[in-house]
């Protein structure tokens, strides 16, 4: 009995354990996609000059991925006044970085295509320094917050037993 | 279309009044909101009878939803002075115009005033002059005359429509929509109806889709509106020499005011236009006055 109680904690640690290194996980994979995000944005506002809607299905449709309904949530954030605005939670990041993204949304489609592409480079110039720290800790974090987990479980399970 | 395109205020206010019979909407900043209807200007009221006023945040409002909060999108139109919205709506602009080192217009800031076009299709309204326009199984070089706001643009729509019901014939149609007022292209569709076998170049000068639509597209017709300067009236005469039928339209109240126009003089005595349609806002907008033929005989008063 105390020995299957023992496997259930570690097991439960071990899920918590993969449920904390998710957040760093997804925190780099989406600040990659925001920089490819970035990109396309440049792209199709030179060369097509695509309103601003239609990027955001565009990019879903050729770059599908996780953060799917994130970015459909970016949508009914364009061209907001501030008091309407409403960004979808995004869990893993900070408020400050939620806060960024909302500014770089609302701004988006307020200028002419130079200034537009400015920004939309600015705010990649951001984003890329964000995604070197992104990697740089996932690579440090993602299996030690696992180990550490598994570490606290097993700590239980001793006193246990 | 203009629940889209207007706030609140301005939608409560004009339930009031038959949607159909706007034409345009006038919005000033700081100043009440003027509309037409049925043919008149008069201030829009709200219903315990005070004029609507307009501020900064209404036209700022109808600009961002106009241009779809997509600016750079439409910075091509604004430099213009216009955008075209969703439905084929026109919004011309006032403001000040940013301008480049060589003072071409690189955009307007601090819009100022507005002035919202609601298109309306009028099916058949130039049942009259086409039977002069279709004769003999021939389209004829057709030029019609009109002030402005008296149709010419409702016209000319009605005439590619009536081109494509023709029997038993399929006319290929070049419709050259410089300002998007004729189809109001948007992703790609017509707004308005121009016809099932219309081909619709939108945004482009009249000398660019003239010459490249003729060569690539092989029109038997081209339809344009507004032809303003020398340049559009040489590549009318380009496309006329090519053996394509331009039917286009022109500012002006009369024949004798067009001939006045020294830019008009050369396709008018070289008898270019075989028929000259004069349009008149006198008894409603689309009013046809009188057509001349080729040789400026009046055939129909």
């Amino acid at each position: 009995m105390v020995y299957v109680l023992c496997v259930g904690i570690m097991c439960v640690s071990a899920l918590i354990g993969k449920k904390i290194a998710k957040i760093v996980v997804l925190r780099d994979e989406f600040y990659k996609l925001i920089v490819v995000f970035c990109d396309y944005l440049k792209t199709n506002i030179s060369m097509y000059r695509m309103k601003t809607n239609e990027l955001i299905d565009g990019f879903v449709k050729n770059y599908p991925s996780q953060f799917d309904k994130i970015f459909i949530g970016f949508k009914k954030c364009i061209g907001a006044v501030n008091n309407e605005l409403q960004l979808t939670e995004i869990g893993f990041l900070k408020t400050s970085e939620i806060q960024e993204i909302k500014n770089f949304l609302l701004q988006l489609g307020t200028s002419d295509e130079a200034n537009q592409i400015a920004a939309i480079e600015n705010f990649k110039q951001v984003i890329s320094y964000r995604t070197e720290l992104c990697k740089k800790s996932r690579n440090i974090k993602e299996g030690l917050i696992f180990k550490i987990s598994l570490a606290i479980g097993s700590v239980i399970c001793i006193l246990i037993i | 279309m203009l629940n889209n395109l207007l706030p609140e205020v301005l939608l409560n206010a004009m339930r009031r009044f038959d949607q159909n019979k706007i034409t345009e909407l006038r919005l000033r900043r700081n100043c009440p909101v003027v509309m037409n209807y049925f043919g008149k200007n008069i201030m829009l009221t709200s219903s315990d009878g005070q004029s609507v006023y307009c501020n900064k945040d209404m036209i700022d409002f109808v600009v961002r939803r106009g241009t779809e909060n997509s600016l750079y999108a439409y910075n091509h139109q604004i430099k213009q002075g216009f955008i075209t919205a969703c439905g084929g709506i026109r919004i011309g602009i006032a403001g000040e115009s940013v301008n480049s080192d060589n003072f071409l217009p690189k955009t307007i800031k601090d819009i100022c005033s507005i002035n919202i076009r609601i298109p309306h299709e009028v099916i058949n309204c130039s049942a009259v002059a086409f039977k002069f326009i279709y004769s003999q199984g021939q389209i004829k070089n057709t030029l019609i005359v009109s002030p402005p706001g008296a149709g010419k643009t409702t016209y000319l729509r009605d005439i590619a429509r009536k081109i494509s019901e023709i029997r038993d014939k399929v006319i290929n149609v070049l419709v050259v929509d410089e300002r998007y007022e004729i189809a109001s292209c948007l992703n790609g569709s017509a707004m308005l109806n121009v016809g099932k076998f219309a081909d619709i170049v939108s945004g482009a000068s009249k000398k660019y889709a003239f010459t490249n639509g003729v060569r690539a597209l092989r029109p038997d017709v081209i339809i344009t509106d507004e032809l303003a300067d020398e340049e559009d009236i040489e590549a009318c005469m380009y496309a006329i020499n090519s053996g394509v039928k331009v039917v286009a339209s022109v500012h002006g109240d009369s024949l004798a005011q067009l001939k006045s126009k020294q830019s008009f003089n050369k396709v008018l005595n070289e008898n270019y236009f075989e028929r000259i349609v004069v349009l008149s806002d006198k008894n409603g907008p689309g009013f046809c006055k009188a057509i001349f033929n080729e040789n400026l005989n009046c055939i129909y008063f």
